[in-house]
């Protein structure tokens, strides 16, 4: 998914714009050294508030510095897949809150329910 | 000509028999839950009315909850004629609705879109409104169809916009 790309590169220049290794963010932060290295090529998903302990070790004020404000187009996909109507007519406004109404509708525990 | 009308209305009549004993103000909501389509509620842009969904074998019925509980209850009764009315088309495939207001108008009726709106339109007329209820309301002796403030205290007691019952009296006469 995009968004992990975009964490990955965000995080790899600010590293490297400090002075810092792999395995420097890895110690401070307690995962391992190859953890990182996916994490800045966009191919490990990380964890919530592994993105709030990246940006505390990079010195950073807040984690909007590593992640945009929203989710960018290419990850909404869920959206239409959910209401499968074309996205056309509609807001992505519109349309995320219209996948909230079908989600809440079916339930939680559908949610992610794997295929 | 207009036999895709009488049938919508024939299809309000039928769901009300089958729910029972009905008096005004309708009960809509039961009556879509006692059908075992969900209904949620969910605030949604002042442009978007509801929406009715088939998904995986679960019915539901979506509302926008910012509006007027009388748009929420034509809201409702419109996605259910589109669940009982078109269920082919709402299987997999949301089907959301924008307002209602231009798409009461017949000259569009033709086809497509435009026809299945009305359809939804002209059940959700018959269910909220239906004619065994209101008929007898309105032909006692002086009830004055031109009376705003009459036609308001009726539509109160139907839970209907005043528009959706003067629309309602336009068909009956």
């Amino acid at each position: 998914m995009a968004i992990y790309a975009h964490l990955g590169r965000a995080m790899a220049a600010r590293r490297t714009s400090l002075g810092l290794t792999q395995q420097d963010i890895a110690d401070r932060i307690g995962v391992s050294r190859a953890s990182i290295a996916n994490v800045e090529r966009g191919r490990q998903k990380v964890l919530l508030h592994q993105v709030y302990a990246m940006a505390r070790v990079l010195a950073l004020q807040s984690i909007t510095d590593l992640v945009p404000a929203t989710l960018p187009k290419s990850d909404t996909p869920a959206s239409v897949s959910m209401l499968n109507i074309d996205p056309g007519g509609f807001s992505e406004v519109q349309l995320s809150d219209l996948e909230r109404l079908v989600r809440s509708a079916l339930g939680p525990e559908k949610v992610d329910a794997p295929r | 000509m207009t036999t895709f009308k009488q049938r919508a209305r024939e299809e309000a009549r039928r769901i009300l028999a089958e729910y029972g004993d009905v008096s005004i103000p309708v009960p809509v909501e039961k009556i879509i839950k006692k059908r075992g389509i969900r209904v949620q509620f969910s605030p949604l842009d002042q442009e978007l009315s509801g929406m009715a969904l088939i998904k995986d074998g679960v019915g539901i019925v979506g509302v926008n909850a910012l509006h007027h509980p009388n748009r929420q209850r034509f809201t409702m009764a419109h996605e259910l004629g589109h669940h009982i009315l078109h269920q082919q088309k709402i299987n997999g495939t949301a089907h959301v609705d924008k307002g209602f207001a231009i798409l009461l108008r017949d000259t569009e009726a033709s086809q497509g879109t435009n026809r299945m709106e009305i359809e939804a339109n002209t059940f959700a007329s018959e269910l909220l409104m239906p004619t065994m209820l209101l008929a007898p309301l309105i032909d006692t002796t002086g009830f004055d169809l031109d009376d705003v403030e009459q036609l308001q205290m009726l539509a109160k007691r139907f839970k209907v916009s005043l528009s959706a019952l003067q629309f309602r009296l336009l068909a009956l006469s």
